[in-house]
């Protein structure tokens, strides 16, 4: 372990890591703060910059715009009300009556610490685990396997958010369309219409795009030519700082507790996939306002809410990538979009990942400890001019956007065929925001629909044909029955409560 | 109409582009193995998901009756006008993927971002050339000179 350790190391002290890290950090912080952009769009639009880049440099500057978007999401959601981020939504419960009372900057220094500080601690849990669970995963065959992504296809009911059914027809469409091309086993095309450039099937990279970047682009210019964009620039005259602004070491003190509890709880959650770091943060929220010695103060401009919050979102970082990593099963949309970026760099996430590229990973887990303290140190200098990024017009920022996209779409086969995935993929993606139907159940079906295939043929080819294969391995068993039980607690969960849709 | 869609679009996937893309091999013996297996098996899905819907929305439209959810919205004009602008502006996006083919990628992207810059409102006539020249160069640069990638030239161009 040492020497693999020590390899990481050598992969990671080297300026191009150390610049992209910076890079993806201040990145991540701008585009955090910017309502209307989310994480997964950007880390879709920055995938293509990544091509000719080394793996450790890739996933790090990817992991950094990660890792600071959601940092970044908190500064929308106290300065103006309006999350940057999803995940920043419990933040403005607290966050934003402290800005008004004018208290922005203690709020935003509280929010910094309590990302920081969880995410690290979340990071080394990662670590620690994601080793064991690689170790145990090698001893999964096929049919274990199988029986795993059937589990993690009902990743697709949690992640519909409000409606279960329409989560399930996004995940139908995703597993279809992800048919398109070549059948591995017999060498046939499906679905290509005689198309060459189909033989391959619809790559990853324009669909995320057109599916995360193009339809938002559509409704913010949309909104914007109809006048119904509200005016969400955050004013950076209350960034100002004063003597009665700034943070104490009492209050920082007051709130650790909160921040450490904050990253176990939102480790526990990150590590389940499908949940994410919403859920995460309004659970650590109303957790420490139960064990608060001034429950009264929530709601009306605490500290410890918004450190709550925080911590919670962020110490979701690095477990949620531990189903990626080990599995190759991604627990959201955003991470899905990174399983993408780590097939570009020809690192297939999975057991044998570990045992293959274990130097790589090692060289990922320690940028991402180094991203926490960038993360603390930009985050500190940079949120002024952050902030002022959020003046820029809709109908200036989207349009260029557009142009990033058609270029990254082309650059990753040199194909002009990408862009036109990439405008139907984004056509497709409008009508599926304009009929609710949410997309990340999409993006996952369509990147488990291959494993679960493969999965099937090889699991039915070993045991020649039985089916019953399936309910004789134990562990394949003992997932189908998980499955079930998801099932049954998925569909009376959301009868009775209404869940943030994740989009 | 979603759900009837779904349905519709789903027997037409399943009766007549399947077996009319997919040709399965006379060697393959087992239905499990077969390269139209998984496709019909998601089509079906699909299916049943459209159904569901329509069951759904039946029980939700009695729940309104006897007054226990709350009504659709109506849509309203903005609704039509938004509806238009936005398949608008696909339309130019599919212009924009069509004329990179015959003029390159620069020259379409230039005029992409400026003819949407203009159109939804931007005021600033400078700005807006300067970025609508800049930004695609930037990009074709970085792309061109420091990832090596061959950009299309245009084929009125060659």
């Amino acid at each position: 372990m040492i020497e693999h350790l020590l390899a990481g190391l050598m992969l990671f002290f080297q300026w191009k890591v150390l610049f992209s890290i910076f890079g993806g950090v201040i990145a991540g912080i701008i585009i955090g703060a910017l309502p209307g952009m989310t994480l997964a769009m950007a880390i879709s639009l920055a995938l293509p910059f990544t091509f000719y880049m080394e793996p450790v440099v890739a996933i790090s500057f990817l992991l950094g715009i990660y890792k600071a978007g959601v940092y970044g999401g908190s500064m929308a959601a106290i300065l103006i009300g309006t999350p940057g981020t999803p995940a920043a939504a419990a933040t403005i419960i607290d966050g934003y009556p402290l800005s008004q009372k004018g208290q922005g900057k203690k709020a935003l220094d509280i929010a910094l610490y309590a990302s920081v500080i969880s995410d690290f601690i979340s990071d080394i849990i990662t670590v620690v685990a994601a080793i064991q669970i690689a170790h145990i995963a090698l001893k999964i065959g096929p049919v274990e396997f199988f029986a795993i992504i059937i589990f993690s296809l009902t990743i697709i009911a949690s992640v519909s958010g409000k409606n279960l059914i329409k989560g399930l027809i996004a995940g139908g469409m995703g597993l279809l369309l992800a048919t398109v091309g070549m059948d591995t086993m017999y060498g046939i095309m499906r679905f290509t219409f005689g198309k060459m450039e189909l033989s391959a099937g619809l790559s990853i990279i324009p669909v995320l795009i057109g599916l995360f970047a193009v339809p938002e682009m559509l409704i913010q210019l949309r909104d914007k030519k109809l006048g119904l964009s509200k005016k969400t620039f955050i004013d950076t005259r209350s960034l100002a700082s004063s003597g009665q602004d700034s943070l104490t070491l009492k209050e920082f003190r007051g709130a650790l507790r909160t921040i450490i509890r904050g990253s176990l709880i939102g480790s526990a959650i990150g590590i389940i996939p499908g949940v994410g770091a919403a859920p995460a943060a309004f659970i650590n929220y109303s957790q420490s306002k139960k064990k608060s010695k001034k429950p009264e103060e929530y709601g009306h401009g605490s500290l410890e809410g918004v450190a709550a919050a925080e911590s919670g979102n962020n110490g979701v970082c690095g477990p949620t990538l531990i189903p990626l990593l080990t599995l190759g099963i991604p627990g959201d949309k955003t991470t899905a979009v990174l399983l993408g970026a780590f097939m570009i760099q020809g690192l297939t996430p999975g057991p044998l990942l570990f045992q293959k590229h274990i130097n790589i990973i090692y060289g990922i887990f320690i940028a991402m400890l180094v991203i926490n303290i960038v993360v603390l140190g930009v985050g500190k200098v940079t949120l002024k001019w952050a902030a002022m990024t959020s003046r820029i017009p809709k109908e200036v920022l989207f349009p260029i956007v557009f142009i990033l996209c058609a270029y990254g779409s082309y650059a990753v086969h040199n194909s002009l065929f990408d862009i036109w995935v990439m405008v139907f993929v984004g056509g497709l993606g409008y009508m599926m925001r304009l009929h609710d139907i949410p997309q990340a159940p999409f993006v996952i079906a369509f990147i488990l629909s291959p494993l679960f295939e493969n999965g099937l043929r090889r699991s039915l080819i070993m045991s020649r044909g039985d089916l019953t294969v399936f309910f004789t391995h134990p562990i394949s068993l003992a997932f189908l029955i998980l499955t079930v039980l998801a099932i049954v607690f998925l569909v009376c969960t959301k009868k009775k409560a209404p869940v943030e849709t994740l989009r | 109409m979603l759900s009837s869609f779904l349905v519709l679009l789903s027997g037409i996937i399943y009766w007549v582009i399947i077996p009319w893309q997919i040709s399965v091999p006379p060697q393959v013996r087992s239905p499990y193995l077969s390269p139209a297996f998984a496709p019909k098996v998601f089509v079906i899905f699909l299916a049943l998901t459209g159904i569901m819907l329509k069951i759904a929305t039946l029980i939700r439209w009695a729940g309104q009756r006897s007054g226990k959810t709350e009504p659709e919205l109506q849509p309203g004009a903005d609704a039509e006008k938004g509806r238009a602008l936005v398949f608008g502006t696909w339309v130019v996006c599919c212009i924009y993927a069509f004329a990179v083919k015959w003029f390159g990628i620069i020259p379409p992207s230039i005029l992409m971002i400026g003819g949407l810059m203009l159109y939804f409102g931007h005021k600033n006539r400078l700005r807006v050339v300067l970025l609508a020249v800049v930004v695609p160069t930037v990009v074709y640069l970085f792309f061109a000179r420091l990832a090596n990638v061959p950009f299309p030239q245009g084929l009125l161009f060659k």
